[in-house]
């Protein structure tokens, strides 16, 4: 799923092992989510959200014309 | 959109959360290695050697690894793996049930009439197999059922 979580972890000067820590996933995930190859849960969707203090339609676009 | 909420304080913890993590599914993963690898090398020595406390070591040395990963699947962090982890596992369990599908599907069939027309007799270890394949699909039916009902 196409998502805006490399541009927000510039924009707050976080690495992905940062960003991993702070909603208690891997780094390994963040990056996998970073390079679309996973779609993260509702609830690490949610946490990601919250973490930015931004909705989570913020972060993903699931881009559901294809559906 | 704001700043992130987390300060640097709760990200420290949140790395050593995470760190700490790493350190016990490093420690799962390496008890468990040497339990098997353990277990093999026994059962190597005592098939050259012999002796039964030699046996006795190999199986002590399984089962205690297989304990000491339990513990430290109890008192360690909750979980040692996140979501994609878990999700990898279960692709790659599904997958591995496939495999087992196609060959009980088309290796059953064919060994039973092989076997009843007398031109092939399988050995022992093939029908064992296709018996144990038959059987986790047995344990999948159980297990698929238990889990339905949980949603």
């Amino acid at each position: 799923m196409q998502n805006s979580l490399p541009d927000l972890r510039d924009r707050h000067d976080l690495s992905q092992g940062d960003l991993a820590a702070a909603v208690g996933v891997s780094r390994q995930t963040i990056n996998a989510i970073e390079r679309e190859r996973y779609d993260p849960s509702l609830e690490l969707a949610f946490k990601l959200a919250q973490f930015f203090d931004c909705y989570v339609e913020d972060i993903f676009d699931p881009d559901l014309t294809d559906t | 959109m704001n700043e992130a909420k987390t300060p640097d304080t709760d990200l420290s913890e949140a790395r050593t959360q995470l760190q700490r993590r790493k350190r016990y599914k490093r420690l799962f993963y390496g008890i468990l290695t040497v339990g098997i690898v353990g277990y093999f090398a026994l059962v190597t020595v005592w098939n050259r050697v012999g002796g039964d406390a030699i046996a006795v070591s190999a199986v002590g040395v399984y089962w205690g690894a297989i304990v000491l990963g339990l513990g430290v699947l109890h008192f360690g962090p909750d979980g040692i793996e996140d979501e994609r982890e878990e999700e990898i596992n279960a692709e790659a369990a599904g997958r591995t049930l496939g495999v087992a599908g196609f060959l009980l599907i088309l290796g059953a069939p064919g060994l039973a009439t092989l076997g009843q027309t007398g031109v092939y007799t399988a050995p022992p270890w093939l029908n064992g197999m296709i018996w144990g394949y038959a059987s986790l699909f047995g344990i999948f039916a159980v297990a698929h059922w238990y889990t339905k009902r949980q949603y």
